[in-house]
């Protein structure tokens, strides 16, 4: 996969399969010359391409396909064409929260791992209280209702309301981000310092 | 910092850091610094603590608290970096990190000031305005009852009132909830169930930035078909690696089937214990020569040049008395060598000295300890390394295990005549010494020991 900025004579040559194109997302440059307010609704427009395009693309493996999948294991259709009886597991490498975040369908500046409220963050929390993990599940049910009541409750826990197709893929989600030394530790914490 | 001691020590102690086998010396002050990289916060990491408890020394009775709070909490995020860092964990070292976090928690509220954010400064600047019209107001009021001292107490009590008034303010709207201070939290967590940090940090994925695409870039000829070029670089370097990967397999394979065949290992062999001369003989460097002719030390070939080219009178002296005592103490008749002789002994400098040492991982690295005396290094400053050196047995000193550290002044190598008339070698290194100012005791706050110069000497 690439985001799809390496020219299209490189990209298609068949002798090179390093490169394996499978979405473009249609996203514009940075622009840092333009008002905040403008910039938090491209941000905003930003997210909610990246959440399309990754729909279209996990749509196979999705509950609504395959609706056996309560157990975690179904039938798979794989590249050479065969059906596989597996449990997919999603893993990525992404580099900062804030590419976390929009992933999972989560406000900025929140916790990639557990529901700890905003204002909390700077507390010290010992490793036997930590607060209650992030459940895809629970946020899937709670945005397929659709209602006010359930809104408000997504929003307490910081998570965008709307479609979010990681909930819709029977995997845990909450393993996806990795803790990284560098962006937390060493260019975070020591610079805020 | 800025608060309480001017920020030109801190930056002066910063810049004063030596180098030190692969730590390169700083060539920037602190604030000059506009953008850090992770090898530069790596080695921050190794001497930050010092800087901070050497430029916080002092202080008045009001201060100190707030310095040794800003000790504690520097001292806790590192050790939690640290440990953060191994490359394998077990239960106390887990819970040596928990402690340093908790410690970092209890501790931080030190840097709350600087914290605060656009709009809490924009508040202390209006704050600052109100209060400034207040005194005005005072003043005008007062002008002529005031007399001059009596005016001058008011307005210093007056500044220190405004300043401690935005300080308060500051420090109320200020707080530490950003998400990266909270994530620390979970990796004990992480670690017991991912394993150690060290194989998720993105640093090597950052490295591939340069290794995969800019070494590529610049092997190019630049031109708009540069993209082909980048990868049919990038794969013949691969290729080059997996062949030679390749091949040390096979050779490797091809060695054990013959020392398996071969050498049957005794008994012996195999419960003698790893010691201290499986190490590798320490290999000195020579001084190097320069493009315009020869260095100078290498002109000195005798003990008398060595003493007319050591500056430093006290240095002169050491050189020449401990050199005596070590050769009187190597004799079988125990007698000093006279001076004839020992002026005209030949002598050789060296300016470097390769050790193997072990690492913390437990693998044997090479360490270059450098000393070019008063010439320079790389055209920059002169280049003396510090190295450790025993002085007591036992875990004594913390950490350091009985080890203090020595600067090095001079390595050389002399050739006396012995009894028997047979030329001996003996590699020798004149060293600035120190001695612990507080030898039972550990610094409280810093858990450093204090050492203090001592006077120079010639160790074997």
């Amino acid at each position: 996969m690439t985001i799809g900025n390496v020219s299209s004579k490189i990209r298609q040559m068949t002798s090179t399969h390093t490169v394996v194109t499978v979405a473009l997302l249609p996203i514009p440059i940075k622009n840092r010359n333009i008002p905040q307010k403008r910039l938090d609704e491209q941000w905003e427009t930003n997210r909610e391409v990246l959440n399309e395009v990754l729909r279209r693309i996990l749509q196979p493996l999705t509950f609504k396909q395959n609706p056996n999948a309560e157990s975690g294991y179904y039938n798979v259709l794989c590249a050479e064409g065969y059906f596989r009886h597996c449990k997919p597991v999603l893993e990525g490498w992404l580099e900062d929260c804030p590419a976390y975040s929009d992933l999972h369908h989560l406000e900025r500046h929140v916790c990639l791992w557990c529901e700890c409220p905003k204002k909390e963050l700077g507390d010290y929390v010992p490793s036997d209280k930590q607060h209650p993990r992030q459940d895809h599940n629970v946020y899937r049910t709670l945005s397929d209702a659709n209602t006010k009541a359930a809104d408000a409750e997504l929003s307490s826990r910081h998570v965008h309301q709307g479609f979010n197709v990681l909930g819709h893929i029977p995997s845990i989600m909450s393993d996806l981000p990795k803790p990284d030394l560098l962006h937390t530790m060493q260019i975070g914490m020591l610079d805020h310092l | 910092m800025k608060t309480h001691k001017p920020l030109d020590m801190y930056n002066a102690i910063w810049l004063s850091v030596p180098a030190y086998h692969d730590l390169t010396p700083n060539n920037k002050s602190y604030e000059e610094v506009s953008q850090w990289n992770g090898k530069e916060m790596k080695e921050m990491s190794w001497y930050l603590l010092g800087v901070v408890t050497e430029s916080l020394r002092g202080g008045s009775p009001a201060q100190r608290p707030v310095f040794n709070r800003a000790i504690e909490c520097t001292r806790a995020l590192l050790e939690f970096y640290m440990y953060a860092r191994y490359k394998c964990h077990d239960d106390a070292t887990l819970s040596y990190m928990e402690d340093a976090l908790h410690r970092f928690h209890t501790f931080k509220d030190v840097f709350l000031l600087r914290r605060a954010s656009r709009e809490t400064k924009a508040k202390g600047n209006a704050l600052r305005t109100e209060l400034v019209k207040k005194r005005k107001v005072e003043e005008e009021t007062n002008t002529e009852t005031w007399t001059p001292s009596k005016k001058r107490h008011e307005m210093n009590a007056w500044r220190d009132y405004i300043s401690h008034e935005i300080d308060v303010s500051q420090e109320l709207d200020a707080d530490f909830n950003f998400p990266k201070i909270h994530l620390l939290s979970h990796w004990v967590e992480q670690i017991r169930r991912y394993g150690a940090l060290q194989q998720y940090s993105a640093e090597r994925h950052d490295q591939a930035h340069k290794t995969n695409l800019k070494d590529g870039w610049n092997a190019s000829n630049h031109n708009l078909n540069y993209l082909p070029q980048v990868i049919t670089f990038q794969r013949r370097i691969l290729r080059f690696e997996i062949r030679e990967l390749n091949l040390q397999a096979l050779a490797q394979r091809r060695e054990n089937s013959t020392a398996a065949r071969k050498v049957h290992p005794s008994v012996a062999d195999l419960a003698a214990p790893l010691g201290s001369q499986s190490y590798a003989k320490p290999e000195f460097i020579g001084s190097q020569n320069r493009g315009d002719g020869k260095h100078p030390d290498a002109m000195i070939k005798d003990f008398r040049a060595l003493l007319d080219n050591t500056q430093d009178a006290t240095h002169r002296v050491a050189v020449y008395s401990s050199t005596r005592e070590i050769i009187k103490h190597k004799s079988r008749n125990k007698t000093y060598i006279s001076d004839e002789q020992l002026h005209a002994m030949e002598l050789c400098n060296y300016h470097g000295i390769k050790v193997q040492v072990e690492g913390l991982d437990g693998e044997r690295i090479s360490q270059m300890c450098r000393c070019t005396e008063c010439q320079s290094w790389r055209r920059v400053d002169r280049r003396n390394d510090w190295v450790w050196v025993k002085q007591r047995p036992g875990r004594c000193y913390g950490a350091l295990n009985g080890r203090l550290p020595w600067q090095l002044q001079r390595l050389f190598k002399i050739i006396p005549l012995n009894e028997d008339g047979a030329f001996v070698e003996y590699w020798l290194a004149l060293a600035l010494t120190t001695i612990p100012e507080n030898p039972s005791n550990l610094d409280s706050v810093s858990k450093f020991v204090q050492v203090r110069n001592a006077p120079a000497a010639v160790a074997l």
